[in-house]
Parts: C-alpha cells; sequence; structure tokens
C-alpha cells in the first residue's frame, strides 16, 4: 500500500516536471500549433488597395459591374478618411445648384444620412464663402458599417490587416503580394487600382511618385466639452495661450496658434500636425504621437484656465488624418489653371468642386472658384506614365500642388473611384489597358450605374 | 369682428394716418422702397392688423397683412422704430419692413423724406441700399450667429444701439453689413428673422388650402416651393392639381425639393404610387434611390406599379436592380409573370445582377417550370 502511494506520487511529480514545458490541458481546452504565417493565392479580375474614400467606391463599382473584385485595407475597417480619421463631413456633391457628384458614392452618403435622420444641407444656396454649409455631416462609425455591407452586397472580397509588400508586373495584370496578420497573400490581378492615398502601390510597381518639400499638416479629429463658451474670458485666455506657447509649453502650430477657435468649435477640424505623413507605419505613428500629443498638453493646459476646469475630451478619433503625402506622375497633370478655370477635357470622367484649399501652419483661407465653374477629372490624371493595367483614384492623382488641394477631398475622390472602378472593368472585360477603353464606353458604365459624368454645355 | 380686433384698428389708424399707407403700396410719392420678388402676385384687396406681443424683441406690435380679393394673404409688413446712435447723436431708423406670406423676407420701405444714415450722418446711397436688401434677403447670413458685440469690438457708450463709432467694424463681417451702418444692418436683419416671421407663418397656416398652396408652389423661389411642400399633406391626397403639381416638381436640378418631396408624399394613393414611378424612370439614379426608399414604406404596390418596375429592369443596372428586386421582396410579390421577368435576368452578362435575381427567385419561391428551369441552368453554370 505504501509502494503504491510512493508510485503515485512519483507518477504526479512526473507529470508536474512534464507541466513545466507541456500545461496540463482542461476540459475543453486544445494546444495549438505554433503561430506561423499562412501564404495563400488569389485570383480577382480586379484589385483595389486602399478601403478609404476612393477604394470603397472603385471596388462596390467593380463588384456591381460583375467583376470579381478584391479589396485590400490596412486598417480594420472601411472608409479612411471619412471614418477612421473622423472627417465625417465628404462634401461637396453639388455645385451652384446642380448635382455634379452622385453615383455609388453620393448613394452611400445618403443611405447614411438617412439611417441617422440628418438633416441635408440646402444645396440650392450659393457657394463661394458658404461652402461649408454645402458639408453633408455623417456618422462616421454608421457609415463605415455601411460601406462596408455594401461592399459585400457587391461581392467584394474584403481584406483587412493586410499591406501589400511586393508589386509585380506579369503577363496581362499584376501579381501584388500583401502581409497581414499570419497571412502573405499573393493576388493575381488582371486590372490593378491604387486607391492608397499615397501612392505607395504605384511606387512599388516601379512608376515614379512626386511630393513637395513641404506637404500639408494632418488634423487629429476630436470633441472637447465641459465648458461654456460664452462664459469664457477670450482675452484672458488667449493672453495665457500665448504665455505658454512662448515658455514653450504649448506648439503655435498645434492648433493654428487659434486656442478660441479651438473652445468655440469643440475641437472638430482644428488639430494641425505638421508633416503628417500616412506613407509607412514609422511615418504614420509619428503623426498618431504628435497628435495625441499635442491635444493631451493643450487639454491639461485649459483645465489650468478659469471657466475651463472641466473641459473633458469627449471623443478622439484613433489616428491622424493626412491631406497630402505622394502624387503619381500621370499622363496628364492636372493644373492650378485647369481646375479654376473648370477645363473640360475629352477624357474628362468626373467632376470636382471644392476651394484651392492648401493648409499651412497659419491655418487655411480657401480660395474659392468663380461662379458657375466646375472643374473636371481626365482619366489620363488616373493613370501613371508607363503603366498597363494600373490605376488609381484619390488623392494621389495626378495633379498640381495647388489643384491637389482641392482634388484631395472627399466627394471628388468618390467620384475618382467610381470612374477608376468603370474603366477598370471595361479594360478587364475587353483585356485592355485602362487608356485604350473607350471614353464613350466609360462614361456609359458610369450613368448606367449612377454616377455623373462631365459633359460639354 | 373681435373686440381685439377692433381695438387693434384704433390703435393703428393712427399710424396708418401718419406713414399715409392706405393699403398695401403706399400712394406716397417715391418713397424710398426696395423689393424682393413677390411668392404671389396678387392685388391687395384689403389690409388686416394684428396686434402682436413680440415679447423681448419689441414688445406689443402691430403686423399687419396684405389680403387678395380671394382672401390670399399676400405680404405682411411691420413699421419699425428704433433709435440709433453715434458720435453721441441720436436718430430715429423709421422703416417698414414686408414679408411674403411665407415668411420670406419682401421687401423695405421708408416714409417719404425719410432715409438711413450711417456715421456722420451720411445717407445710404442707392448701391447701399440695395445691398442692404439683399443682406436681409439671406436668411443664411452670419448675421445669425454673431453678437452686435462681435460686429463692433470695442463700441462705446450704449453697445445695443451704437452704430459703429469708436473702434471699425471687426473685419470678418466687414461682407455682410453695411459699412458705418452696422447696427441698422443688424438690427433690421434680426427684425426679418425675428418672432415676427414664425408669427406670419401661423397666420398664413390659418388660411392654408390646397388652391392657396398651388399657388404658392408657383414661385421661383425655392425657399417658397419648400414652404409649401412642407405643408401639402393634409390637402394632397383630395386634390388631384395638387399631386400633379408637386410630383411635376420632382427633378433632378432640384434634389432638396425631390427629397422633400418624395418624403411628404403618402403611399397610399395609386394615383401617388403611379406618379412617384414615372418619376423614377424620368429621373436621376440619386432621385430613384429616394423613391424606391420611399416605396418600400407603402403598405402595398399596385399591379400597375409592378408590371412598371418589371418593365424597367432590363435597362437598369446595378444597384437600380437590386433595390427594385429588393422592394418587389419586401412587398412579396410572387406572381409567375413577374417571376419570369425576373427569372430573365439569370442570363445577363452581369453576374451581379444575376446573383440578384437568383436571390429574389430563392427567396420568393415561385412554383413556374420556366424560372425551375432558368434557376437549374442558373446554378450549374455557377459551378
Amino acid at each position: 500500500m505504501e509502494k503504491m502511494k510512493r508510485r503515485a506520487a512519483l507518477a504526479s511529480l512526473g507529470s508536474l516536471s512534464l507541466g513545466v514545458s507541456t500545461p496540463i490541458l482542461e476540459k475543453g481546452e486544445v494546444f495549438q500549433a505554433p503561430y506561423s504565417v499562412k501564404k495563400t493565392s488569389l485570383k480577382t479580375d480586379i484589385l483595389v488597395v486602399g478601403g478609404g474614400t476612393a477604394g470603397v467606391i472603385a471596388a462596390i463599382q467593380a463588384g456591381r459591374a460583375g467583376r470579381k473584385t478584391i479589396l485590400v485595407e490596412n486598417g480594420s475597417q472601411l472608409g479612411g478618411t471619412t471614418t477612421t480619421g473622423g472627417v465625417a463631413f465628404p462634401g461637396i456633391f453639388f455645385a451652384w445648384g446642380k448635382q455634379v457628384i452622385s453615383g455609388i458614392g453620393w448613394e452611400l452618403v445618403q443611405a447614411a444620412v438617412a439611417m441617422n435622420d440628418d438633416q441635408l444641407p440646402n444645396f440650392s444656396i450659393p457657394h463661394g464663402k458658404n461652402h461649408p454649409r454645402h458639408q453633408v455631416r455623417l456618422n462616421g462609425q454608421l457609415y463605415a458599417m455601411l460601406i462596408e455591407e455594401k461592399c459585400v452586397e457587391a461581392g467584394v472580397q474584403l481584406r483587412f490587416y493586410e499591406t501589400p509588400t511586393k508589386v509585380t508586373p506579369q503577363k496581362n495584370g499584376w501579381l501584388v503580394q500583401t502581409m497581414g496578420k499570419g497571412v502573405i497573400a499573393e493576388i493575381s490581378c488582371n486590372q490593378l487600382i491604387d486607391c492608397t492615398g499615397n501612392a505607395f502601390v504605384t511606387s512599388m510597381a516601379g512608376f515614379p511618385v512626386l511630393r513637395e518639400a513641404e506637404t500639408q499638416p494632418g488634423s487629429l479629429m476630436f470633441q472637447i466639452g465641459g465648458y461654456d463658451f460664452k462664459s469664457l474670458d477670450l482675452k484672458l485666455i488667449q493672453a495665457r495661450y500665448q504665455e505658454a506657447i512662448q515658455k514653450g509649453e504649448l506648439v503655435k502650430t498645434d492648433f493654428r496658434n487659434n486656442i478660441a477657435g479651438v473652445l468655440r468649435s469643440a475641437g472638430d477640424n482644428i488639430s494641425h500636425v505638421m508633416g503628417a505623413d500616412s506613407t509607412t507605419s514609422e511615418t504614420h505613428t509619428v503623426a498618431n504621437l504628435k497628435g495625441r500629443k499635442a491635444l493631451l498638453d493643450t487639454l491639461r493646459f485649459l483645465r489650468s484656465l478659469p471657466g475651463l476646469e472641466k473641459t473633458k475630451l469627449i471623443d478622439m478619433q484613433n489616428e491622424t488624418a493626412v491631406r497630402e503625402t505622394f502624387r503619381i506622375d500621370g499622363h496628364y497633370k492636372i493644373t492650378h489653371a485647369d481646375y479654376v478655370t473648370g477645363k473640360m477635357f475629352d477624357d474628362s470622367v468626373s467632376y470636382s468642386y471644392y476651394p484651392i484649399d492648401v493648409h499651412d501652419e497659419n491655418g487655411v483661407v480657401p480660395d474659392h472658384l468663380n461662379e458657375g465653374i466646375v472643374p473636371t477629372v481626365p482619366l489620363r490624371a488616373l493613370v501613371p506614365k508607363n503603366s498597363r493595367n494600373f490605376l488609381v483614384a484619390g488623392r494621389c492623382v495626378s495633379s498640381d500642388r495647388l489643384a491637389n488641394s482641392a482634388l484631395r477631398v472627399q466627394a471628388s475622390c468618390m467620384g475618382m473611384g467610381q470612374a477608376a472602378g468603370a474603366t477598370a472593368v471595361l479594360a478587364s472585360l475587353q483585356n485592355k489597358s485602362p487608356l485604350e477603353v473607350s471614353i464613350k464606353d466609360i462614361k456609359q458604365l458610369i450613368e448606367e450605374h449612377g454616377g455623373i459624368v462631365p459633359t460639354f454645355v | 369682428m373681435s373686440l381685439k380686433l377692433i381695438s387693434v384698428l384704433k390703435l393703428t389708424a393712427l399710424f396708418l394716418l401718419l406713414w399715409g399707407i392706405s393699403g398695401f403700396v403706399s400712394e406716397v410719392a417715391e418713397p424710398i422702397r426696395y423689393f424682393r420678388p413677390y411668392t404671389l402676385a396678387l392685388p391687395v384687396a384689403k389690409t388686416i392688423p394684428y396686434l402682436v406681443d413680440f415679447e423681448e424683441e419689441t414688445g406689443t406690435d402691430t403686423l399687419f397683412q396684405a389680403v387678395s380679393q380671394e382672401g390670399c394673404p399676400v405680404s405682411y409688413f411691420r413699421h419699425i422704430q428704433n433709435n440709433v446712435c453715434f458720435d453721441g447723436k441720436c436718430r430715429m431708423l423709421v422703416a417698414t419692413l414686408y414679408w411674403n406670406p411665407t415668411g420670406r423676407y419682401l421687401g423695405f420701405e421708408l416714409p417719404k423724406g425719410e432715409f438711413l444714415s450711417k456715421t456722420d450722418h451720411d445717407p445710404f446711397t442707392p448701391e447701399e441700399y440695395t445691398r442692404l436688401s439683399e443682406i436681409l434677403a439671406d436668411s443664411l447670413s452670419p448675421l445669425g450667429t454673431f453678437t452686435y458685440n462681435a460686429l463692433v469690438p470695442k463700441a462705446a457708450v450704449d453697445v445695443q444701439k451704437v452704430d459703429a463709432v469708436s473702434s471699425p467694424t471687426a473685419p470678418d463681417v466687414l461682407d455682410y453689413i453695411i459699412k458705418g451702418a452696422a447696427y441698422t444692418t443688424y438690427k433690421l436683419w434680426h427684425l426679418v428673422y425675428g418672432p415676427t416671421q414664425l408669427e406670419i407663418e401661423k397666420l398664413t397656416q390659418k388660411t392654408l388650402s390646397a388652391d392657396l398652396l398651388l399657388k404658392i408652389l408657383e414661385s421661383n423661389d425655392l425657399g417658397d416651393k419648400m414652404w409649401a411642400v412642407r405643408r401639402v399633406r393634409p390637402f394632397i391626397s383630395a386634390h388631384i392639381l395638387l399631386q400633379q403639381k408637386v410630383i411635376s416638381l420632382i427633378q433632378d436640378n432640384q434634389y432638396n425639393l425631390s427629397e422633400q418631396i418624395i418624403r411628404e408624399l403618402p403611399t397610399t394613393d395609386s394615383t401617388i404610387q403611379r406618379g412617384l414611378a414615372m418619376a423614377f424612370l424620368k429621373n436621376n439614379y440619386a432621385i430613384k434611390k429616394l423613391i424606391v426608399e420611399k416605396l418600400k414604406m407603402a403598405s402595398s404596390l399596385t399591379p400597375e406599379m409592378v408590371a412598371l418596375f418589371t418593365s424597367a429592369l432590363p435597362s437598369l443596372q446595378g444597384e437600380s436592380v437590386a433595390s427594385i428586386l429588393e422592394l418587389l421582396r419586401i412587398k412579396k410579390i410572387n406572381d409567375p409573370v413577374t417571376g419570369r421577368a425576373i427569372a430573365d435576368l439569370l442570363r445577363s452578362d452581369n453576374n451581379f445582377v444575376a446573383r440578384k435575381a437568383y436571390d429574389f427567385l430563392t427567396k420568393q419561391k415561385i412554383n413556374d417550370p420556366y424560372i425551375e428551369e432558368q434557376l437549374t441552368r442558373f446554378q450549374s453554370k455557377q459551378k
């Protein structure tokens, strides 16, 4: 009996010592094989990289036209600047009393407005200085869910958390390698659309991209509360703000040197993160750190002032939204003169409408378009020089800096997204490169899917 | 006539005498007057005064309603008197403000010999009167959100009644005022868009009829049309002309108005359903979406509507097809004729459209050999 007890004790010691390297499993638990990065190969007609403002529309357009479509997004949700960036006012869709951007983009905006019982602005009011009144305010997170649903409905295969690591030309298309959490995918596609906003797929594919020596600042969107603006002593606050800047406690450019503006708007689109660049994880990390530090420092400062002791952060976006990084060197570069004169091209495929809007360290003073002017985007500006089966859509459109400052806004990006999606569909169906497709056919397809194409009056 | 109205008439008789106003349009020789387009271009038959408590704005005051022979409110007006001071000298701001029956600003008029003046008592130029009228017509002017102190940041003495004395007007508001007459502009704008507007809307509302709405809908002003459209619901089912007029205003180039109309229209009426379907066929994508969403709320679709939408399917693409199929599914349309038409979409070159048709047919389960054959063919093609 005693021997048996010793044996049992030894056995349990044995299992204990084994347990150092192999834990004892509770009921229902199983050991997982070591984490490894799985490799997968996929084939599609159209691959869209970047699930932001333009990419979502391009992918839905391609899916609804019946093409097999994959959309790769490196974040956790769709919508980009509108949703993750928190700039949930994607105007402007109407110009001079007339709708100029419609189609899939407007449909999605319309759906988000309806489901949130929001009120659309009065689009008949004059533009010029009234342009902010034409902005449609959305519930960004609702919008993120709606566009995801529409992508799925259109048959678009969504791949979140993935980013391209290699882009290789192949016969009749491209091979794009992406990497995400535990997966490396090799996606073979006939048509590739770069909607990254940073043109990095274009660059990886070997086509030149351009950027300014100094780019526009980004913005970290947030909302504050806990004070009564009307009762504040703005003169005192402004003086203390300037003192804090002089002492190096706050940075003048973080909030456009305008603390009253921060308080009046209770946050929103007023932060400026100088040099914000979303092109790489490292640069975007820097932009996020800078944006958050500026906000945190400013919150502490505000809470030290009379009337602002209870200032609190109500909401803040997860990342700094970026206005400007790289642009492609396209077959045509849209110039400032083209934009402000509303130049119509033989291959204009979408409209754009926004003032010239370059943010700098002092803020922004929009330069409004003259009455009746509605700029257009030629297809050639969406195609990198010397490329085949390749398109871009969104803010990396080929354009000079001033034109880009207006083209970059979300409604215009949606228009470009639909145009790029439609062009890729036809190129894929006809086994052509985008610039070989008939403009008439592209316009017809865009219109069939509700888009508005520029026409000579 | 009520006692209240009689007393009001007595009180206002003196005013009418003093101001020389004998009806809607003064007979006084060349008074300074600036007017915008009328909502209703009807001659005025009589003027009815109403004593209104405007509370904090001016206290009790008379609001006049100018009425046409048919009893339509053509316009409203109020006589305004307010002190405006500069350099310690005060002058009365005396003017008559006019509104349309929808509450929209109509114009202003000064009594004979009266004029508006700026700092140093300089009279307004004709251009400044025109500009003032434009400013007053801008219901969205930032004057609505600015405090008077923001207009004249360091104004001295009685800040509420001073017209830019000791400091320049704030530069970012110069576009919205007449320079040197900030208080005058500010005061008049706030009178135009103050409680008077609401009183006017209430009074017009009391006389509202389908005929009056039809007349207002003829106005060239979009704001007037919107005002009328927001009030058509109680009248529209019983008035075929009003229905036709309202539906005819659903147009591509008027998104807000079209959206408002579609929102207001009841969907129970078969004539209105038909009108919406016709509007669907002739308008753009954005309007089409609104119409389909509206019809989803209808308790049922008439057979005519079902046939009309089904026949439109082959000429449509993408989301338009999907949304119509969704409408038909919600309305439980499962007759073989409709089903066969939809089954033909299974042969579409566009796989998205074919899949939508497949989803519809498999959910509706229509017992028909042709449909079943098409479904089988589609399924085998997908393998």
